[in-house]
């Protein structure tokens, strides 16, 4: 993005009635008898504008730099992953034979589609270790939801209507959001300081009791269908215990979910199905590279047991005998298989976004086993050095080992009334993505930075220079901060009034 | 490893800084027990070329068809180069959520043009900022509109929607205890308003009805508004083709509460089914029930007029397990494409495509009348989709139009019984008269079962 | 520093007995303070009836979400249609023009409730 920049209207302020910014093709047949009933034919348009295509690609290009992207440099926004875009990723999901497949054409017009899909769910069954995988639901939360649902349709299919799902507090808003869609009440789990799960029941400052896992499951035993655990949790730390909490859980009869956004610390480390994780959900657009799109499209595989493998969304790609083909490499046949009886169902109307899922793959074949690997570490060792320079100058909330994403806090800064949000926008001034900030919410002011395995030791040198430059500010000249940003174009802006008086689209002025 | 920034003396040195001798060292977060012992059974990284060698061959192995007659929820339209070209501009597709707002005004800007220009289609008030896909907005707009009708338990849905949104519906309203859905039957290839008449009752949130329908027929929106609306239920447009909103009015000017569905239409490719474009457009009465993202207009500190995300306590990073819905990540770049063709577009472009779009399909279908085993099988007006009955097998006829590289119309058997050998055909402006020509030369050799 | 002639609750809600078994109910000068700016009050209808702590609706500021809960049992007799528009009166004036509802009260007022001395002891111990 650039700094400097003159306000860009909005499109509707440049439409002057007769511009067009598309010529149709010259109509080779009869027009259209009109046989639309009279009170059915469209009227016209109130906001539809009349403009060129110059003046759609200036508006656009213009409006483009008020961005930040991954490509101007450090994203560190914790628990979103936001590591490097690779523009062959790009390329490979535009090759013609990908884009101009339909969805409904016969499973042999769409062999190699089935390949791409069949292919990245092997990989990720070896990555999660897990034995089925579905790629129908379109974002994490989408996955979090067909997950539940699955467990959902186990007790069913056991004869068991299960009413609970249990969550730490320290869980991603989505989990609590996806229990309730998916017909659950929501009991929270005490969780330690660090966020992970307590077995044992906590006494809050307060002096409220929290229960643990412990006391749940022995007072909700049968009614708890399962529970959702972040692992790393959303304050980036293991849950040490998680092996346990699949025996207590499993010991119930209750199923295990992991929420698996952070999955960019285990990939080829650790496997979610290797210490009991009986489904779970992967981000392609954060652990695989997929890009961003400024609020998506994105991607939620669902990675399950093969006690949960029959409800899988359908249709399921199969691999039948392996045929003849040229060179070395065994041609298969595949097919979608839509006869399965105990389906939930659907969970979006096709094959879900099969685009993100050729990005995905490609991803994963450049990387290959051992460089997913390498991301992995580096990406641990990328959060560490970071850790190492701004413990000390921010607090650092928790001193166990950190993984990919490290969290920090604005409390020595207290004094000079500096507070996160300020250093956020301090950032900004200063050519940064912020950090993620207040969340999560039980660490007070929470800075959660996770660099990812894309930067260098120059980028993450400049964050960490810009982070000390704003904890000397705050002792020196904190107004500075609490006016920032000052150098974007656009100054702090006014939540409250754009939520006590909502303005959501143009309208024409009146005359 | 060409996306990592390693080097022996920047890795040595990060070590040395954070004071361990391996990365491995930095794993003790991780219980070793836990661990994977051993290296993934995966192939070794590729290069550039390597990978792109073998996704080309994986997209050749689809057919490549010369001509497309198929739509049903998917459909085949022309991408203009600026729709491309724009959206691969690194500040548009890199970005993250715009929780920065100063950062981030291009994304909040387009997205606030975007549910303009959604509401102005659909002829409602307030749009959000996108859903997965017209399957999973037909659920967020049935669960919405029960969180409005607060006792009414019921939802309506006409036979005629497309079949895998019903499924999806389904699937994600069977886990609401007491919550029903009750299909409507069709009459004609249109809902039957007498079925709808016996069914509405006072149990009945919303009635949901395709505009067009999945058959391609052009349902009396209006009709069946009034009656949900004598009934005390909310009225839902489901539009999958949203073309169709350059040439049939705005669902909110004819009586619907809520217009949703696909829209894929708009400045993208087929790319097997996704990303796609969900859409939900709302009365400004009903926004704070709204589920996903808003962007609302406002000024910054010096006046100037900005842009962020609003209404957020409906989400579920704020209200979590009473929230509107769990969506977090939505379709943000489908929007954009659909947003920078739709301004390409204006009204005289989409309404000009649009009837193209529906001349291409009238001719279509009065060829195929031409051939004797071909009868037109519903009497309801059509946008670019339309329904035959065919007396022969449609898996032959499908076959044979393979063989010459077109993609024929979707097989109606599997779907209800009254369709046996109907093929529900699609025309856009992509299909050329001679691909028209073409197609009809090679069903009038599909030997006849007439006469 | 509270209103003396106000009862409380550990919630943070205000109740004002108007003494011929009706009764008026917000949420205190301490609560606001600590939302932010409030952005949107939902309501009940007039005529719903709620029980002694249960949930009557909520208060939202830009970054949260809060129930509000009933002080005492009640039928609801009014509601301050000013806060659709002008939500921001509950952070000016949460004790008057920010009023929520007016109830009729379905018995006398608990004594679980605080007086103001007991209500500025809670906020202080709150605060730390």
């Amino acid at each position: 993005m650039t700094t400097t920049r003159t306000r860009e209207s909005l499109i509707f302020d440049r439409s002057v009635p007769g511009k067009v910014g598309m010529d149709l093709p010259r109509l080779d047949v009869p027009a259209a008898k009109d046989t639309r009933p009279a009170h059915l034919k469209r009227s016209g348009f109130d906001a539809l504008p009349s403009v060129s295509e110059v003046d759609v690609i200036r508006h656009f290009t213009r409006l483009s730099h008020g961005n930040y992207g991954v490509d101007d440099g450090m994203y560190p926004l914790g628990s979103c992953t936001m590591k490097h875009n690779p523009r062959l990723n790009e390329k490979v999901a535009s090759l013609p034979g990908f884009t101009d497949s339909h969805p409904m054409a016969a499973d042999a017009d769409v062999q190699g589609n089935l390949e791409v899909l069949y292919t990245l769910q092997e990989w990720l069954k070896e990555i999660t270790g897990l034995p089925a995988v579905t790629l129908q639901p379109c974002a994490g939360a989408h996955g979090e939801l067909t997950g539940v649902m699955l467990i959902r349709q186990y007790h069913l299919s056991k004869g068991a209507k299960r009413r609970v799902i249990l969550l730490p507090d320290s869980a991603h808003g989505t989990n609590p959001a996806t229990a309730a869609m998916a017909g659950y009440e929501v009991v929270v789990v005490a969780s330690q300081a660090d966020g992970t799960v307590s077995f044992e029941d906590v006494t809050g400052a307060d002096g409220k009791v929290q229960k643990g896992l412990t006391s749940l499951l022995a007072e909700l035993g049968q009614e708890v269908a399962g529970i959702m655990v972040t692992n790393p949790n959303t304050l980036g730390i293991f849950e040490h215990r998680i092996g346990e909490i699949a025996e207590a859980v499993h010991r119930v009869g209750a199923l295990l979910y992991m929420d698996g956004a952070n999955m960019n610390a285990m990939v080829g480390v650790a496997r979610p199905g290797d210490f009991g994780v009986d489904v779970m959900h992967l981000n392609l657009h954060k652990t695989f590279s997929t890009p961003h799109g400024g609020g998506g499209p994105g991607s939620g595989p669902v990675a399950c047991g093969k006690a949960l493998e029959p409800f899988l969304p359908r249709p399921v790609v199969v691999r039948e005998t392996a045929g003849e083909g040229e060179g070395r490499v065994p041609r298969h046949r595949y097919r979608m298989d839509w006869d399965r009886p105990e389906s939930i169902g659907k969970v979006q109307a096709f094959n879900g976004n099969f685009g993100i899922v050729v990005r995905a793959l490609a991803y994963c074949l450049s990387h290959g086993g051992d460089g997913l690997k390498a991301a992995t570490l580096r990406a641990i060792v990328n959060a560490n050095y970071i850790r190492k320079e701004l413990a000390g100058i921010y607090h650092l909330e928790y001193p166990t080992p950190t993984l990919h994403e490290v969290i920090l806090d604005d409390s020595y800064l207290a004094p000079y009334d500096v507070h996160t949000l300020d250093v956020a926008k301090g950032l900004i001034d200063r050519g940064f993505h912020p950090p993620t900030i207040y969340f999560p919410a039980i660490v007070h002011g929470a800075l959660m930075i996770e660099p990812t395995e894309s930067e260098s030791k120059e980028e993450m040198d400049a964050f960490i220079a810009a982070m000390k430059d704003i904890a000397r500010e705050a002792a020196e000249r904190p107004e500075a901060l609490h006016q920032a940003p000052v150098r974007v174009g656009m100054r702090r802006l006014d939540e409250t009034a754009a939520a006590r008086k909502p303005v959501l689209r143009w309208t024409r002025p009146q005359a | 490893m060409r996306y990592l920034p390693t080097a022996p003396s920047e890795d040595r040195a990060l070590l040395d800084a954070i004071g361990v001798d391996q990365a491995e060292d930095l794993l003790q977060g991780i219980p070793a027990r836990l661990r994977l012992g051993r290296e993934l059974d995966l192939p070794g990284h590729q290069s550039e070329q390597e990978v792109l060698q073998l996704l080309s061959a994986m997209a050749s192995r689809n057919t490549a068809f010369r001509a497309r007659f198929l739509g049903a929820g998917a459909y085949d339209h022309f991408v203009p180069a600026a729709v491309d070209q724009m959206i691969s501009r690194q500040e548009w597709f890199t970005a993250y959520t715009p929780y920065q707002p100063e950062i981030s005004q291009g994304t909040l800007q387009h997205i606030f043009e975007y549910q303009t220009l959604m509401c102005d289609l659909t002829g409602q008030e307030v749009g959000n900022a996108s859903l997965y896909d017209g399957g999973s907005a037909c659920v967020e707009a049935a669960l919405m509109a029960v969180r409005l009708q607060k006792k009414r338990k019921t939802i309506l849905i006409s036979a005629g929607l497309h079949p895998l949104y019903q499924e999806c519906l389904c699937t994600n309203i069977t886990p609401h205890e007491g919550l029903k859905l009750v299909q409507v039957g069709l009459k004609d290839g249109v809902t039957d308003l007498a079925d709808l008449a016996a069914k509405l009752d006072g149990e009945v949130a919303a009635v949901l009805v395709g505009y067009p329908n999945f058959l391609g027929c052009v349902e009396d929106l209006q009709a069946i508004s009034s009656a949900a609306h004598a009934a005390g239920a909310l009225a839902v447009a489901v539009t999958q083709e949203a073309l169709a909103f350059g040439w049939l009015e705005a669902p909110g000017k004819v009586g619907a509460d809520m217009a949703c569905g696909e829209a894929m239409a708009f400045g993208n490719k087929l790319n097997y089914g996704g990303p796609y474009l969900g859409f939900l457009a709302v009365r400004d009465a009903h926004k704070r029930e709204l589920p996903g993202r808003v962007v609302g207009q406002t000024r910054d500190l010096d006046g100037q007029v900005g842009y962020v995300l609003t209404l957020t306590a409906r989400e579920q990073h704020i209200r979590r397990d009473k929230a509107t819905s769990n969506i977090c990540s939505n379709e943000g770049l489908v929007a954009l494409r659909a947003n920078i063709f739709l301004q390409l577009a204006g009204p005289e472009g989409l309404q000009g495509l649009a009837a193209q779009n529906a001349a291409k399909a009238q001719y279509l279908q009065a060829r195929l009348l031409e051939l004797p085993d071909f009868t037109a099988r519903f009497t309801a007006p059509f946008f670019n989709e339309f329904v035959t009955q065919y007396k022969g097998d449609v898996k032959a006829l499908q076959a044979e139009c393979a063989k010459a590289g077109i993609l024929a119309g979707l097989d109606l058997t599997p779907y209800a019984a009254d369709l046996k050998n109907c093929i529900l055909w699609c025309a856009t402006e992509l299909n050329s008269r001679e691909q028209v020509e073409a197609l009809v030369e090679v069903l009038a050799r599909v030997p006849s079962l007439v006469g | 520093m509270y209103p003396s002639d106000l009862k409380y609750t550990k919630n943070h809600e205000f109740i004002r007995d108007l003494g011929n078994g009706t009764a008026v109910v917000g949420i205190t000068s301490y609560a606001q303070e600590a939302l932010g700016d409030v952005v949107f009050v939902d309501l009940p209808e007039v005529g719903a009836s709620f029980a002694a702590g249960a949930e009557f609706g909520t208060v939202e500021s830009v970054k949260t979400v809060s129930e509000i809960f009933m002080p005492a049992a009640g039928e609801v007799l009014e509601v301050n249609a000013d806060l659709e528009s002008h939500p921001e009166y509950v952070n000016e004036d949460a004790f008057g023009k920010g009023w929520m509802i007016k109830v009729k009260l379905a018995g006398p007022l608990g004594s679980d409730l605080l007086d103001a001395a007991g209500y500025e002891k809670l906020v202080s111990e709150e605060s730390h």
